[in-house]
């Protein structure tokens, strides 16, 4: 994974420059923002991008469950290794887990490809994990699948769009998430740093059922049977979502719409339907969510569509 | 495991329906959404257009649009899920008013970007959904279960035409409210729907409408209650997902609930082969759901039948058991089977009478033969007791018989009473409650197979009907056209049979019935143990005092001798001067009273026992009679037989709910084939009708 190494780079480097400089201008977290020391801050909301790595990441009524997945942790992994082994014939490594109501949300990424994150739930029944109880909420892990298988198809284009937003990392002062809160929270299919991509609707389902019958199948026959002219971009959702890369300023109109503009006008992108986010530099821990009133955004009501 | 579960309805209308809304806001959260990303909701997808995870208030909410429709929902969830259900009711009316006005504030915005069509919520969500949609009469709201509204926020006078609410049959919140008669602080439509089950245990998970630990659809069997115990007969499960239970229209997708009749459609073949599929997914389906319910009442009591003998001799050991304990002395186990033992232990109180009896007679030698010094003092002198000890040995001998009968009264209780206990019924079976339950399953079982055929044909000859309908406008608009010389040969179509349904006169008195047998055997088993019982206790205990008093008699005579020697003639102090006479009287009296002594604290003991077992078989009667209830029938078996006739007659309710919109869908048209399928479904409505009566006898209420 040389992608990782960067990333990591990169992190290091920003938390060099930033580390000891400046003071918070969010109400929510007025003792400073001296990196690591956040995380310890209680009744801080919110936390700097960079420092994210998926710590205060709640859900409803998973007070109880947390402790008890938790303490559990050696065999629910096992046994949600072994659900994804069964019910999807794909190796999944277990990254995070985070109790919910009555169960623990398991977030997961697969080993190899198709490459995804996606989650599965494990319920909780008096204070013990039902082992053999795993399940995934419905169409979640089918359409994680056809994320990956997407990619695999259309291994080129996305090439070129991971090259583009590394390149803008590297030259312009924005950040992507962390690996780690990637891992830790996200859940949505195909991620990087920089954006995310979601399916609905059936228009990649022949791809999901060739990997189903043969999980083995090489990318050359995966492409053989891909029917790109089945494919609804509008039902593909790619989310590129980025951060400010310093922690006081706001998100930046300027290189906001150069982003908008190359998206736009890039001829070889995967095709989807494309959503741009810009946030200041700060990101909700209960949430992970970095979207807030002054986020600069473009594509919940007219996407970029690239057929 | 498909990528999508589309059902008829959803082949039919992409329009997020109540179901949807339903099982949105009562089943979305096990993720904090990702912007743009999407869900899947009985087959239909739903992209995440908002979040709102940060409120300080703890008013949590989404907006997701449907892929299809492109209609826009906002899904409150709220702090709900956070709090015990007890608290939500609990809180009733207490909602802070900040909450609803962050939850407007939030309809607002969103509606200002995206112009909303639906809101939908669960619980204290509903109370968000409900404030909304009486501010905006055109924004369609759906709730499940809502929390209460601040007083004076709804106008009784109005209707609010666009607020469903569905309450679970058994959620405790909504009940609680319409029993407090604040059920106008809901506004709105007001349906009640079938999910859940009565058990406390599931009391929760019948207020959101699901059970977190099971997924929908995926990965999983769907939404859950699991009943019995692995392994056991009668281990199944009932479905309880909350959308399932709602009836929307085979046409339109409409709710059909508050007796109101949906908008006529077209009778054509689409229309018809709508109402085909819809019966294969729909009724069929649903229906075969009801035959596993029933037929997993049907091996619970079968089960039990077949446990008879075992459940039989249980009850005689706890009977006996508890009848021994009742007497709490150890002499007395085994009194209700061989009596051996307080036998055994009468014949030890015999041989130590003849024990004293000797030392009587040794005594009277010793009161004979003073010493020399004192003959001229002392007369002789004798105890005589002979008689008395005769009278105390042959009452002993009494006490015998009377023990071996109670003996072999316990014995004819426990061989003959206890059995009793479970005859009767509508036809004296030996086994009442099983077999009334055993008489009555056999005949639903014969008219579920009935309604389930009756189905079957029903939905051929609706295929049928359509692709006749279908190839006849082909062939005719082909003949016109002058193509072919006219229509060919007619279609097949499924002739109707005839279904009667069966009556039962059996489960009268609903479940019910075994508490009503319980109260009816038991009360006759208390009077007849009592009579017979008593008697003997009377018997026994006039036998133990006289045994006593005559023992008392015999003490004092014997104790009586020393008193002659002290309180005689000569002074005490001489006989000890001169001789050892008064010590050897002393010591023999003592011998003779030892044994008298050990009888009358043992006959004192034993009376104690037959004290107690008096005073307290009245409490050994109600301790006794949960246990012949559970003999009767295994109580957590019973009460499973019970949920899975509530579940299956929910369901058939349901399908009925569907059947009364289809015959009506079907009436007023002047196609002979139409009419036809209408007396069918008329029928098929008839009979399941009488399958729910018989199907709710087996429920309590």
């Amino acid at each position: 994974m040389k992608h990782k190494k960067k990333i990591m780079a990169l992190t290091i480097g920003i938390s060099l420059l930033i580390g000891g400089c400046g003071v918070s201008e969010s109400n929510n977290d007025q003792n400073g923002d001296s990196n690591s020391a956040e995380e310890t801050q209680k009744g801080s909301t919110y936390v700097s991008v960079q420092d994210y790595k998926g710590q205060g990441y709640d859900l409803n009524g998973g007070e109880e469950t947390d402790k008890i997945a938790e303490a559990h942790r050696e065999e629910v992994d096992k046994a949600v290794e072994e659900f994804f082994l069964n019910e999807y014939k794909t190796e999944v490594t277990v990254h995070n887990l985070i109790g919910a109501k009555d169960g623990a949300t398991v977030f997961v990424e697969s080993k190899g490809a198709p490459h995804f994150y996606t989650y599965a739930i494990i319920p909780i029944k008096n204070e013990q994990p039902l082992l053999d109880g795993v399940w995934s909420q419905e169409g979640q892990v089918e359409q994680a699948i056809q994320t990956g298988l997407y990619r695999i198809v259309n291994e080129e284009a996305f090439n070129q769009l991971d090259k583009y937003l590394e390149n803008l990392v590297r030259n312009k002062p924005v950040v992507g998430k962390t690996e780690e809160a990637i891992e830790n929270t996200g859940a949505v299919g195909l991620m990087t740093p920089y954006y995310y991509a979601d399916v609905a609707g059936d228009s990649l389902k022949h791809l999901y059922e060739a990997y189903m019958d043969n999980p083995q199948i090489t990318n050359e026959e995966l492409q053989s049977v891909y029917q790109p002219d089945t494919v609804e971009p509008e039902k593909i959702f790619i989310t590129i979502q980025l951060f400010m890369e310093k922690k006081q300023v706001q998100p930046d109109k300027k290189l906001f719409e150069e982003i908008c503009k190359h998206i736009e006008e890039a001829a070889d992108f995967p095709s989807g339907s494309y959503g741009i986010f810009l946030n200041d530099n700060k990101i909700s821990k209960s949430s992970g969510k970095g979207s807030k009133d002054n986020t600069l955004e473009k594509g919940l009501v007219d996407p970029i569509i690239k057929k | 495991m498909g990528v999508s579960t589309s059902t008829s309805e959803d082949m039919i209308k992409p329009v997020t329906s109540d179901r949807d809304l339903v099982e949105l806001s009562g089943y979305s959260a096990y993720l904090k959404h990702e912007l743009r990303s999407t869900l899947t909701v009985n087959g239909k997808d739903f992209v995440v257009k908002d979040v709102n995870y940060d409120d300080p208030t703890g008013m949590d909410a989404i907006t997701v649009q449907n892929i299809e429709t492109k209609e826009y929902t906002i899904v409150y969830t709220g702090t709900g899920d956070k709090q015990d259900v007890i608290t939500d009711a609990k809180l009733l009316g207490d909602i802070p008013p900040v909450q609803l006005e962050h939850a407007v504030d939030y309809y607002n915005e969103m509606d200002e970007k995206y112009g909303i069509s639906s809101v939908s919520g669960n619980s204290l969500a509903g109370a968000y959904t409900n404030t909304v949609a009486i501010k905006n009469p055109d924004v369609k709201a759906v709730n499940l279960n809502p929390a209460l509204l601040p007083e004076g926020m709804v106008d009784p006078n109005k209707t609010y035409d666009n607020i469903t609410n569905y309450f679970s049959k058994y959620d405790v919140l909504t009940k609680t409210e319409v029993s407090l008669n604040l059920g106008d602080r809901i506004p709105g439509k007001h349906y009640e729907i079938n999910n859940g089950v009565p058990e406390f245990s599931h009391l929760p998970t019948n207020h959101t409408g699901y059970k977190k630990t099971t997924g929908i659809s995926s990965g999983g069997e769907g939404q859950f209650y699991t009943i019995g115990v692995k392994g056991q007969p009668g281990f199944g499960k009932i479905y309880m997902a909350a959308d399932e239970h709602i009836v929307t229209s085979i046409w339109s997708g409409m709710p059909l609930y508050g007796g109101g009749q949906t908008e006529r459609i077209d009778i054509n073949p689409e229309n018809l082969h709508l109402l085909a599929t819809a019966l294969e997914d729909r009724v069929i389906h649903k229906v075969s759901l009801v035959q596993d319910y029933l037929g997993n009442s049907t091996d619970i009591v079968e089960h039990e039948g077949n446990h008879f003998t075992t459940r039989v001799s249980q009850l005689q050991e706890i009977f006996k058991d508890a009848f021994e304990a009742t007497i709490g002395d150890p002499l007395f186990n085994g009194i209700a089977t061989s009596g051996y033992i307080l036998q055994t232990h009468i014949d030890g109180l015999i041989s130590l009478l003849h024990v004293a009896e000797e030392q009587c007679r040794f005594l009277n030698g010793i009161l004979n033969s003073p010493p020399a010094e004192l003959l001229e003092h002392i007369a002789s002198t004798n105890v005589s007791v002979e008689s008395l000890f005769g009278e105390a040995r042959s009452y002993l001998y009494s006490l015998k018989d009377k023990v071996s009968e109670l003996t072999s009264a316990t014995g004819h209780i426990i061989t003959d009473k206890i059995p009793e206990l479970f005859e009767g019924g509508k036809e004296l079976f030996i086994d009442a409650v099983v077999g009334e339950l055993q008489a009555h399953y056999q005949i639903i079982d014969g008219n579920k197979d009935k309604v389930l055929h009756q189905l079957t044909e029903y939905q051929r000859q609706v295929h049928d009907i359509a692709s006749a309908f279908e190839s006849e406008d082909q062939g005719l608009g082909q003949a016109i056209e002058g193509k072919t010389g006219g229509i060919e040969g007619g279609v097949k179509v499924q002739p109707t049979n005839v279904y009667t349904i069966a009556e039962s006169p059996y489960m009268l008195e609903r479940m019910r019935m075994k508490d009503i047998h319980l109260d009816a055997a038991f009360g006759a088993f208390a009077g007849s143990t009592h009579g017979i019982l008593f008697p003997i206790f009377n018997g026994l205990k006039w036998f133990l005092t006289i045994i006593e008093n005559t023992l008392e008699i015999l003490s004092s005579t014997v104790k009586g001798a020393t008193k002659l020697l002290l309180h005689g003639s000569l002074p005490g102090t001489l006989i000890s001067i001169f001789t050892d006479f008064d010590d050897k009287v002393k010591s023999s009296v003592a011998s003779t009273l030892q044994p008298l002594d050990e009888v009358a604290a043992n006959i004192e003991g034993i009376r104690k026992g037959v004290d107690s077992l008096m005073i307290r078989y009245p409490v050994l009667l109600t301790n006794l009679k949960p246990y012949v209830d559970n003999a009767l029938f295994h109580d957590s078996g019973y009460q499973n037989v019970h949920l899975y006739n509530v579940a299956a007659m929910s369901i058939i309710e349901e399908m009925e709910l569907l059947f009364t919109d289809i015959v009506h869908q079907l009436s007023d048209h002047k196609a002979d084939a139409v009419v036809a399928l209408r007396k069918v479904s008329e029928s098929v409505l008839g009979n399941m009708n009488l399958l729910n009566q018989q199907v709710n006898r087996g429920t309590m209420s």
